[in-house]
């Protein structure tokens, strides 16, 4: 999933339309306090589109229509192997 | 004449007599020896000229075989100093095609030394990820997931 958010092949969001991925499903507190932090990160309510996907192991993936925030762990350890088979760790 | 004690007759014939002994030995003694002198004298001559021609080809002989044996020096030494010559740029050939062969040796355990070392370091890179995905899985709860995602709404904040 990662990969694909990465090379844009599942770029489909619309305007106003903000997708999150997650490892552990939300409970409605969470999307709840989400919201609202997105209402104040935009200036505006946003539609917003929740799934699950394990394979990120933990953190959160917002990708809007110009913009994707991958804070995953699974993003985090590629970064990492990444730089160790580069030999810059 | 009688009466200085000489005989006419006697002195006539006895010089007769001398004149036919000189006559004699003119002719039976002193022209044979002469003769045999003069072909003693040429061949003496002639032995003499014999020798010096032999004496001057000799010479020339002797020329002859310094001038070949110095030809054959300096072909000898030409023939060396190609041979010195042609043993050096043989040798720096085999020097320069040792040496490229060297490199090329010493570039390719090189090479395979920088893949060996970046397929070992893919393979440590995948084994430590693995392994820190495996205690990272079973590290996190809620509260952990909660404060990770509370960690990149704020960086959201930032961005």
């Amino acid at each position: 999933m990662v990969k694909k958010l990465q090379d844009g092949s599942v770029n489909k969001s619309s305007d106003g339309l903000v997708e999150v991925f997650t490892a552990i499903p939300l409970d409605e507190a969470d999307k709840l306090k989400l919201k609202q932090r997105f209402i104040n990160i935009m200036g505006k309510e946003t539609k917003i589109e929740y799934s699950v996907d394990t394979s990120l192991i933990g953190g959160m993936i917002i990708k809007s229509r110009d913009k994707l925030i991958d804070g995953s762990i699974r993003n985090k350890l590629n970064e990492l192997k990444e730089a160790m088979g580069k030999g810059k760790i | 004449m009688g009466e200085l004690g000489f005989d006419v007759p006697v002195l006539v014939a006895q010089l007769i007599n001398v004149a036919v002994l000189a006559v004699l030995l003119y002719y039976f003694a002193y022209k044979p020896m002469i003769r045999a002198l003069d072909r003693r004298s040429n061949r003496i001559k002639e032995d003499m000229e014999q020798r010096g021609k032999i004496g001057e080809l000799r010479a020339s002989a002797e020329e002859e075989v310094k001038k070949q044996i110095e030809d054959g020096r300096e072909k000898g030494r030409g023939i060396a100093e190609q041979a010195v010559q042609s043993s050096q740029e043989i040798r720096e050939k085999a020097n320069q095609e040792a040496l490229a062969l060297l490199n090329e040796q010493r570039a390719l355990i090189q090479q395979e030394r920088e893949q060996a070392m970046n397929e070992l370091r893919n393979d440590f890179a995948d084994l430590t990820v693995m392994a820190a995905e495996k205690v990272i899985e079973r590290s996190l709860d809620m509260e952990a997931h909660r404060e990770l995602i509370d960690k990149v709404l704020k960086e959201a904040d930032h961005k």
